[in-house]
């Protein structure tokens, strides 16, 4: 009896002192993982009028101030214009990129013609080359058409929606979860496919539907390579990516350093935002998809 | 049938579209930087509405720094006429993005502007540009208080050192290091066709010279006040730093009621001569881009001369401090009394004009100053050695151009 208590005082020892390392070494990694966004996050209030607004060799700032929020929206650059490019092509890239997907995979996974499995497979492996190879050979296209430089708004959700029904594979994951026996069902009772696929799938799908929105929604607002290419030298089409990131670089921009951290913080919110809402429905999307199919 | 008509409709749709972008073509895109975008506009807008009242004009935001690599992407997209630092003349002109000065031009934009900016415009005996700025160029910012006589790098260092404050120079930068290598007397140039090829590389760094100039890097670098940078933004103590125009105003704020400039110093070589510090001068020039139309280029001409005149100069200098490369406008009051200005013209003097120099030549200079800097070759190397390293890097930069 002694004994077995002295074990188990020995066990829950060595627990706690795992507990601690483990817990030591994960606050060592979330301060390391944290740093570069308080960093950004202080750097954004030190002022570019009382202080240097270039890199300096302290984190917080002496004064705490938003003249850099203020700059951003006092109308001395085009943020806002670009923020707004932004917002429209990743909005317009959202829906439109859901419906095509919504369709594909429905297709793709409750109907049975020929030439299936060899598409199924085809957009697979064509999906494995990163967009951007297709980079040059696109510009040009979008250039006869006129969607570049100044017509680059349209032109990137052009390009972003055109190629989306090859990311079908969560979303067909997670219809084919759904029973097939509903939709036999719907049919004997004489639906067309069209009324089942809206009335049926859809409100069954609703975490697969707030999943693909928020993925596609976050491939433009992240993008940068595509919007600087055909965007490139027409600063008001430019997003907040392509046109801030020429604050670090440049010898014209001295001193917008800080600038740039308000900008990115900015850019930063609405995603946090739209992540910590719809968080529930993106986890059960992600899952409910991953089954194989 | 129904798809093949659907095609075709598209296909003429689109080349309506093209065809239609293509005869509303009396718009001049001009790419000059963020800071002059306002002051471009202004000027071009009324000289354009003076003279060829069909045309507009379209500024937009691209550094002097970025416009080869934004042109290169599409020259046919790109900017009519755009600013640009002067060593992406000779990639500019492979890319067909520069269309030759007007003949008619040539003799006034030489006699106007100094010699350097007119060299810097020149691909082997044409010219492709139009110079706007000579102020592309280092000097010597210091604090009043530390340094006391600016003329000497062994007393500016001396100063650093006694007051506790830090030298900065850049010298693992191709760009800085000439300072040392031209001032003892080595060159380093090469030559190119009129396409912007490459053809033979001048260099002597393999010499006394050369071992005179390696030297000295090594003994700045092991001052204990050496400090490797050149910007004054992530320069945290500042004594002395050589460093350009575009950090002036920062150096100002930095250095406060002990701001000052000067040239460079000269220093004491290794054989008991003094040596005066070179370097590079660089310069903004003005292109223009070929047209297809005739007209249109004639348009861009004109304008771009109007741009890069005197006139024009020395207002933009009063709107943004571009130090002019324009004789007379480099005689004006305001540019006389900047000294930041006053200090690099008095160094310009010393320099020579930066020619055309192969993207590889940077990176084994940063080789080069980084060996120095890491104490891979240090005042305890023997002559033989440092003269191999010299050789070494005098045989790469040869095979270069070949």
């Amino acid at each position: 009896m002694n004994n077995k208590s002295e074990n188990f005082a020995s066990m829950k020892r060595k627990q706690r002192i795992g507990n601690a390392f483990c817990y030591a070494l994960l606050v060592l990694i979330s301060v390391i993982w944290l740093f570069p966004f308080v960093g950004l996050l202080l750097q954004s209030f030190r002022s570019y009028a009382t202080e240097y607004g270039g890199m300096v060799n302290y984190l917080v700032p002496k004064n705490f101030s938003l003249d850099n929020y203020r700059f951003l929206f006092t109308g001395e650059t085009n943020f806002l214009r670009w923020y707004g490019n932004t917002v429209v092509i990743a909005i317009f890239v959202s829906i439109g990129q859901t419906i095509f997907v919504l369709c594909v995979s429905y297709a793709l996974s409750r109907m049975r013609f020929k030439g299936r499995d060899f598409l199924m497979r085809f957009w697979l492996i064509l999906g494995m080359f990163p967009g951007f190879l297709t980079l040059i050979c696109l510009y040009f296209l979008l250039k006869q058409m006129g969607l570049t430089q100044a017509g680059a708004v349209p032109g990137l959700i052009l390009v972003a929606v055109a190629s989306s029904g090859m990311g079908y594979y969560v979303c067909k994951g997670y219809f084919d979860t759904l029973p097939m026996a509903l939709d036999e069902a719907a049919r004997l009772d004489g639906a067309s496919r069209a009324r089942i696929f809206f009335e049926l799938t859809i409100p069954l799908a609703k975490p697969i539907i707030i999943y693909t929105a928020l993925v596609a929604f976050m491939a433009p607002w992240c993008d940068f390579i595509m919007a600087s290419y055909i965007a490139f030298g027409h600063d008001s089409s430019y997003n907040v990516a392509v046109a801030m990131q020429r604050w670090v670089f440049t010898n014209d921009y001295q001193g917008y350093f800080t600038r740039f951290c308000a900008g990115g913080v900015l850019v930063a919110v609405p995603v946090t935002l739209l992540f910590m809402f719809l968080q529930k429905y993106y986890v059960e999307g992600v899952t409910g998809g991953a089954v194989k199919g | 049938m129904k798809n093949l008509s659907k095609v075709l409709m598209g296909g003429m749709v689109a080349t309506l579209i093209a065809s239609t972008t293509v005869m509303a073509d009396t718009e001049v895109k001009i790419w000059v930087a963020d800071a002059t975008v306002e002051f471009t506009k202004e000027k071009a807008e009324a000289f354009l509405a003076e003279n060829y009242p069909d045309y507009s004009v379209m500024v937009e935001a691209v550094g002097e720094g970025d416009a080869a690599q934004n042109m290169l992407t599409d020259v046919e997209a790109g900017a009519d006429i755009y600013i640009f630092a002067q060593d992406q003349m000779s990639r500019l002109v492979s890319a067909g993005a520069l269309e030759e000065v007007a003949p008619d031009n040539v003799p006034v934009v030489t006699e106007s502007n100094d010699a350097g900016s007119v060299s810097a415009a020149m691909v082997g005996d044409v010219m492709y540009a139009y110079p706007v700025t000579s102020d592309n160029g280092y000097f010597l910012y210091y604090d009043k208080s530390v340094v006391t006589d600016p003329t000497s790098l062994e007393a500016v260092l001396a100063d650093c050192e006694a007051a506790g404050k830090s030298f900065y120079m850049e010298i693992n930068s191709g760009w800085y290091q000439t300072a040392y290598f031209f001032g003892a007397g080595a060159q380093l140039t090469y030559d190119t066709d009129d396409q912007g090829n490459f053809t033979a590389c001048n260099t002597g760094y393999a010499s006394e010279q050369g071992l005179v100039a390696l030297k000295e890097m090594i003994e700045v670098a092991s001052s204990p006040a050496f400090v490797n940078g050149s910007s004054v933004g992530s320069a945290t103590n500042i004594g002395a730093i050589v460093d350009g125009t575009w950090d002036a105003t920062s150096a100002k704020e930095v250095l406060g009621e002990n701001y000052a400039c000067a040239k460079l110093p000269s220093f004491t070589g290794a054989d008991g001569a003094t040596y005066q510090l070179s370097g590079f001068g660089g310069f903004k020039l003005l292109g223009v881009k070929p047209q297809e139309d005739e007209a249109k280029l004639e348009v861009c001409d004109a304008l771009a001369a109007y741009l890069s005149s005197g006139e024009v100069q020395a207002a933009r200098y009063d709107a943004v401090a571009w130090g002019p490369s324009n004789l007379e406008a480099q005689k004006s009051e305001a540019v006389q009394a900047d000294e930041a200005l006053s200090a690099l013209a008095e160094q310009l003097a010393y320099t020579i004009p930066q020619g055309q120099y192969p993207g590889d030549y940077w990176t084994l200079a940063t080789g080069l100053g980084d060996s120095i800097i890491a104490g891979e070759l240090t005042a305890e190397t023997s002559d033989e050695d440092l003269m191999a390293a010299l050789q070494e890097f005098e045989n790469t930069c040869i095979s270069y151009a070949e």
